[in-house]
């Protein structure tokens, strides 16, 4: 390249002009397809068609289709962001929103919940949540006294988090009885269920805000990139920001992995990918985070609807079997 | 005037042993102050803690006629600037990206730049003489060409104060040289306090017009060049013979390691 590139404000506005039509016809995907039927002219068809109670199609898109896609959009955006703001923290391109081990305390929380037999939202979710706060807790307790960002203290708490809760949940799954023990692996999987769009209003007002404020902070994560050294020294507050930023993405990312567990690589492939295509600018790279996970999210959540001839598999299997290999291609092409 | 920077009675503790003590002295608005002494003397310590990259626990340090404890990190950011030796390099920002970071302490709270901010920068990159190297990433360039662009950024925060880390440790004889230059035309040109910590004694010589010099944590010297560079001085702080003679170059000392085989037929010039 020579020569400096067009101002951010420009390519901010482009990407995501570009990444929202992505989101849109991702949503319309999601709408159309299923095993109910549906094709492409269907959801504007219903649009059309009167208030008709009587019509199954349209109750299945509006009512059953609407939310579940929506919840995938979220989840996507979630957990994209999140890597994002990991990948910042950690200074590592290839850091997760689950290297920390919170999502394994929300696991732990969320096996307990349904070898009680609770419900899976408000029950498994609350037991979830909790067991990712109480992680969250325990890490900030491992890393406090020392700085947040110095050396590896937080990347090596959350491997050790990470380690101690896999065994755990070994242990209870080995403990379960046969039908829990579905249950339970479909959550580990990732798995969105079904869900209301009330529970999908609730979790949007909760992570929303949660949006709104890593976006006030991405210039700070661009001058993070750089090294603690560099970015307090250019007037950022360092232990503030990265606890907030820390704890924000935290909740953040647990209230998400406790309505539908485990989605795996989204939180990887998708800010990174991004990044090669976009370049490093927190600026640029967080909104086109949220669009391009939701995007991801919905998609992969159709196909996980629509290729098997019967049911559905957890949606955490097809970010897993798209996302691994996608890993793979971005590993080799960074030690280029 | 205030003085530049004032340091009173500084101390530092690390895992429980004396780091630094009792470091009193001051640098001058505009001077080009240069701190020298062997490793593990506190130079970097000193550093850090003027920077605010370290909590000050023991003593005082006033910046600009106020103290350190008083100001936030944004204000002291507008004050002073950091190069520091070895920069990560993890994510590919470009050239440009990484001038532009500089204007941070400058910037709103969504931290967007406008076109008074992208004018700095590349005045800042015409200073260093990096234009042609906008779009380039950091990872492409020369350990002398990224020296430059950390320059370039920290002359974007528009400092009073510009503070360096051994900028010439790893740098080809040419691009040290060229860094203690552009150093001298900030401070001569552009009315900049020129802070740096050394280790080459030959350097500091030719371009301090004071220096400190650090041992074991405390103040061994403090004041012209020709008043530190003393050949009993440095060899009771290096703990090595050393010669010390006239630079042909101006009225510069100039410093000599000397090779054992030399010992026998020492001569010290004073």
């Amino acid at each position: 390249m020579t020569g400096p590139e067009p101002a951010v404000g420009s390519r901010l506005v482009a990407s995501s002009l570009i990444l929202s039509l992505i989101l849109a016809g991702s949503l319309y995907w999601g709408l159309a397809a299923g095993s109910a039927g549906g094709g492409f002219g269907a959801v504007i068809k219903t649009l059309g068609s009167a208030a008709d109670d009587t019509n199954m199609l349209k109750s299945i898109i509006w009512q059953i289709r609407l939310p579940r896609v929506l919840l995938a959009a979220l989840v996507g955006a979630t957990l994209s962001l999140g890597g994002l703001v990991f990948q910042a923290l950690l200074r590592n391109p290839l850091a997760e929103p689950y290297i920390l081990g919170i999502s394994g305390g929300s696991a732990i929380g969320a096996i307990i919940g349904i070898l009680l037999g609770l419900a899976r939202f408000p029950g498994v979710w609350l037991t979830a949540f909790g067991g990712s706060l109480a992680t969250l807790a325990v890490l900030l307790l491992m890393a406090a006294g020392r700085n947040l960002l110095e050396g590896n203290t937080l990347l090596l708490s959350g491997v050790m988090v990470n380690a101690f809760c896999a065994a755990v949940i070994m242990f209870l799954v080995s403990m379960a009885q046969d039908s829990r023990l579905h249950t339970i692996i479909f959550w580990l999987m990732g798995d969105l269920g079904s869900v209301t769009l009330r529970q999908v209003g609730i979790l949007a007002a909760t992570l929303l805000p949660c949006f709104g404020v890593i976006h006030l902070m991405t210039h700070r994560m661009n001058l993070i990139s750089l090294g603690r050294d560099m970015a307090r020294s250019m007037g950022v507050n360092i232990e503030r920001t990265s606890l907030l930023l820390l704890v924000i993405t935290s909740l953040m990312v647990s209230a998400t992995v406790s309505h539908c567990g485990l989605v795996g690589f989204v939180g990887l492939v998708i800010p990174h990918l991004l990044r090669l295509v976009l370049g490093p600018d927190h600026r640029i790279l967080a909104p086109a985070s949220v669009l391009g996970g939701g995007s991801f999210m919905v998609v992969c959540d159709v196909l996980a609807r629509t290729l098997p001839e019967q049911g559905e598999i957890p949606a955490g299997v097809i970010t897993a079997l798209i996302g691994a290999p996608a890993f793979i291609y971005l590993l080799r092409r960074s030690q280029r | 005037m205030a003085h530049a920077i004032v340091v009173n009675n500084l101390g530092h503790t690390f895992n429980g042993s004396q780091v630094l003590s009792q470091v009193s002295f001051h640098v001058e608005l505009g001077e080009f102050f240069v701190i020298i002494g062997p490793n593990g003397s506190g130079k970097t310590t000193l550093l850090r803690l003027i920077t605010g990259l370290m909590p000050l626990k023991q003593g005082e340090i006033t910046i600009q006629g106020r103290s350190i404890r008083a100001q936030s990190p944004r204000a002291l950011a507008r004050c002073i600037a950091y190069v520091p030796q070895h920069v990560p390099a993890e994510f590919p920002f470009s050239v440009i990206q990484v001038v532009l970071m500089g204007r941070a302490p400058h910037l709103g709270l969504l931290g967007f730049e406008g076109p008074g901010d992208l004018d700095r920068a590349h005045q800042a990159m015409a200073i260093t003489g990096i234009e042609h190297l906008a779009g380039r990433r950091l990872s492409q360039l020369s350990g002398g060409e990224r020296q430059r662009v950390f320059i370039a950024r920290a002359i974007c925060q528009q400092p009073k104060i510009l503070i360096l880390d051994e900028p010439t440790a790893a740098l080809d004889l040419s691009h040290q040289v060229r860094v203690m230059d552009l150093m001298e035309q900030l401070q001569q040109a552009h009315a900049l306090t020129i802070v740096m910590v050394s280790h080459d004694l030959n350097l500091a010589a030719m371009y301090a017009q004071r220096l400190l010099l650090l041992a074991e944590g405390r103040i061994a010297g403090c004041g012209r060049v020709s008043e530190v560079i003393d050949y009993a001085l440095l060899e009771r702080v290096y703990r090595c013979t050393l010669l010390v003679d006239h630079s042909p170059l101006g009225d510069y000392p100039r410093v000599h390691l000397v090779p054992r085989r030399h010992l026998p037929h020492r001569s010290g010039v004073r």
